[in-house]
């Protein structure tokens, strides 16, 4: 499967409340998922199995950064993105911004993502959203991406690939 | 062995596929401008999936019957004629998308964006004639690039792509979509366009060891869940209304359609929804035969049928029938295995429809007339009389679905078969048997002549073989590839028995 039109560069605030674009995390993998911090399943899910995969990576996960990039950006400010991830997944930086500069970056990944009602909160509204997980390079460049059926051990091996034919300059 | 029915739908859909291109005779249809089931695109598209399963259920040994024919198909797709109504369709439409404050920028390449009604037949043929064929011409680089070069009339165009690019198109927009689907017409997502995909990503998978199926499908059962569509029983929608966020209720002759060809990735949903409104809308007449009401004329829930009374039927014959309802549930039939209902409305169909041989093809050629004096329904379009009908008589029960789930393995192209066969002769059977060691075919001429015929046969083994004629023995022949120049004239058995077994 071929992503050449997939990822941009972007400019967003991460859950420090700090500027960020793509060239603060060059250097290293970039493993990026949509979501928002009222998702009750898919992104527990997919953050608890992410995490897990770094994790079965050992010391090859050091250079490999987690990114949690916000589809909710009214609700999810950096501080709410904070207290989300800081405890069940330390490992992730969460990435919020203005609703243009969001739909910017949501787009360049063709990230679906809509509001619709929730039953469950009459005030609040569910955001179906595309649960993939992509790897950049270390140019910010996209490598590959991951369904939401991959389980952790599989991720794990992928990922341990992936970052290794990268750095031998075979991709 | 195939029926002569069988082997008349076949023969049907060769000559056609022979004509020369640009000549689309049998095969136009009421709307202009390529609209409608009955557009080119459609009916290439069908041709190919009935001449795949065919090959694949039948005549497993015979390639040579299917593969010309398939690539006419796909060559045929990329003609202008087929694909080039997407730059008027491109624009857009009040009438399609109510919010449309002005007209889009036209485009005239095929692919690259929505027009999956085009893209996704496209894809899912160039796959099925991979997976069958292993063959990977339109897998190369530009495999199936879209040319047109007119000298006055428009400009120069070259849309170049191939079996795994258009794979990747259709892919990110079906992920961009949240697995909704790609527009057909923009901001039109219809149901059943969406199917055809679903088998181009799993022949891509087979083909080239990606594990798009298996994504594509959970991703797509989740979409239309969420939208409490693909839970309840009764009828799928036709189509999402994009912009609008408006389900277009659909109806049996969207449901068959559909189903026909989600029961291959998606068949504990669809055989659970065999009750539905499709039932509800066959007619069966006193000698047992089975017509259909006017489906597309009657959507609603299957409750609306039981609730017409014996007046109602008399208005249907008022009714102009002008899509394909009757080729649909005929392969939806085929597909889900109810065979009885299925033989019953083929009887009416060589009853009322007026079934045609031609240069040794079976057809039922077009007819616009909705229904004859007696009330029977004759209406046929051209996808249902040039393919669809074929479709259904040479489909097994779960066909689409074994093709899908258990296609061939790489121990299949080694076996013997029939690579080279004239295209006068038709091929009845075509079948090897591993345990014995022997193909077995049986041929005949399309026409009542002798047929001075050059045979070959691949994949012998290597040794030496016998080659059997109606029981009696050939000179013995050694290769691995063999040339036999027989002399047809009527039905003919052909045994080959590798030595040492049998």
């Amino acid at each position: 499967m071929k992503g050449n039109a997939i990822g941009s560069g972007f400019a967003l605030t991460d859950h420090f409340g700090k500027s960020v674009t793509e060239a603060d995390y060059k250097g290293q993998f970039a493993l990026i998922f949509f979501g928002f911090t009222h998702c009750k399943l898919v992104c527990p899910r997919a953050l608890t199995r992410i995490s897990e995969a770094l994790d079965l990576l050992g010391d090859q996960a050091a250079n490999i950064k987690p990114l949690y990039v916000t589809v909710d950006p009214e609700r999810d400010t950096p501080d709410v993105m904070r207290n989300f991830l800081e405890t069940p997944w330390p490992r992730f930086t969460g990435l919020t911004g203005k609703r243009e500069a969001i739909d910017q970056v949501r787009a360049a990944f063709k990230v679906f993502a809509t509001k619709v009602a929730d039953p469950s909160d009459p005030e609040g509204y569910d955001m179906p959203h595309t649960a993939l997980t992509y790897l950049m390079d270390a140019r910010f460049q996209y490598l590959a991406h991951y369904p939401d059926t991959m389980d952790a051990a599989r991720l794990a091996q992928e990922l341990c690939r992936e970052t290794a034919q990268s750095r031998k300059g075979l991709k | 062995m195939l029926t002569d029915k069988q082997a008349g739908h076949i023969r049907h859909m060769r000559n056609l596929m022979a004509q020369p291109d640009g000549d689309w005779s049998h095969m136009d249809s009421m709307e202009a401008g390529q609209e409608g089931l009955s557009s080119y695109r459609y009916q290439l598209g069908h041709i190919v999936y009935a001449l795949g399963l065919a090959h694949f259920h039948h005549l497993p040994a015979a390639p040579c019957v299917f593969k010309e024919a398939m690539q006419a198909a796909i060559r045929k797709m990329l003609r202008r004629e087929v694909w080039g109504y997407w730059f008027e369709a491109s624009q857009s439409d009040k009438r399609i998308d109510p919010d449309l404050e002005g007209r889009r920028e036209q485009w005239h390449d095929p692919v690259v964006k929505e027009n999956i009604m085009y893209s996704g037949h496209l894809h899912a043929m160039a796959g099925m004639y991979g997976v069958l064929f292993n063959d990977d011409r339109y897998e190369q680089d530009g495999g199936l690039t879209i040319r047109h070069s007119p000298l006055f009339v428009g400009e120069e165009m070259e849309f170049k792509y191939d079996f795994s690019s258009i794979n990747d198109i259709i892919y990110w927009q079906m992920v961009e979509n949240g697995w909704l689907g790609v527009a057909c017409e923009p901001n039109c997502i219809f149901l059943v366009c969406n199917q055809f995909p679903m088998l181009g990503f799993r022949f891509h998978d087979i083909r080239k060891g990606t594990t798009i199926a298996e994504e594509a499908a959970a991703g797509y059962r989740q979409a239309w869940q969420d939208r409490d569509v693909l839970d309840r029983p009764g009828t799928m929608p036709m189509m999402l209304m994009v912009r609008q966020n408006v389900l277009v209720p659909g109806g049996p002759a969207t449901d068959s359609h559909t189903g026909a060809i989600m029961h291959a990735w998606n068949r504990e949903f669809v055989r659970e929804h065999r009750r539905s409104q499709v039932y509800q809308a066959l007619k069966t007449a006193d000698d047992g035969t089975v017509s259909l009401r006017p489906l597309a004329m009657l959507p609603g829930t299957a409750e609306s049928y039981e609730e017409v009374d014996d007046a109602a039927a008399l208005d249907e014959l008022a009714v102009q029938w002008s899509t394909p309802d009757f080729g649909t549930v005929l392969m939806w039939l085929s597909e889900l295995g109810d065979e009885e209902t299925l033989s019953a409305m083929l009887a009416h169909a060589d009853k009322h429809m007026n079934p045609t041989w031609e240069k040794g093809g079976l057809y039922y050629p077009r007819n616009d007339r909705s229904y004859d004096d007696e009330g029977n329904l004759t209406f046929v379009e051209p996808l249902t009389g040039n393919v669809l009908a074929g479709y259904a008589r040479l489909n097994v029960p779960d066909g689409l679905w074994q093709l899908y789930n258990h296609p061939w393995g790489e121990a299949h192209f080694r076996q013997p078969n029939l690579s080279e066969c004239p295209f006068e002769v038709d091929v009845l059977q075509a079948r090897y048997d591993d345990e014995q060691g022997i193909l077995s075919l049986t041929l005949r001429p399309v026409k009542d002549t002798v047929e001075e015929a050059k045979l070959v046969i691949v994949n012998p083994g290597g040794g030496s073989c016998r080659i059997l004629r109606n029981g009696e023995p050939l000179n013995p022949v050694v290769g691995e590839r063999i040339e036999l120049d027989l002399a047809i004239d009527g039905p003919i058995d052909l045994q080959l028995v590798r030595d040492g077994k049998a």
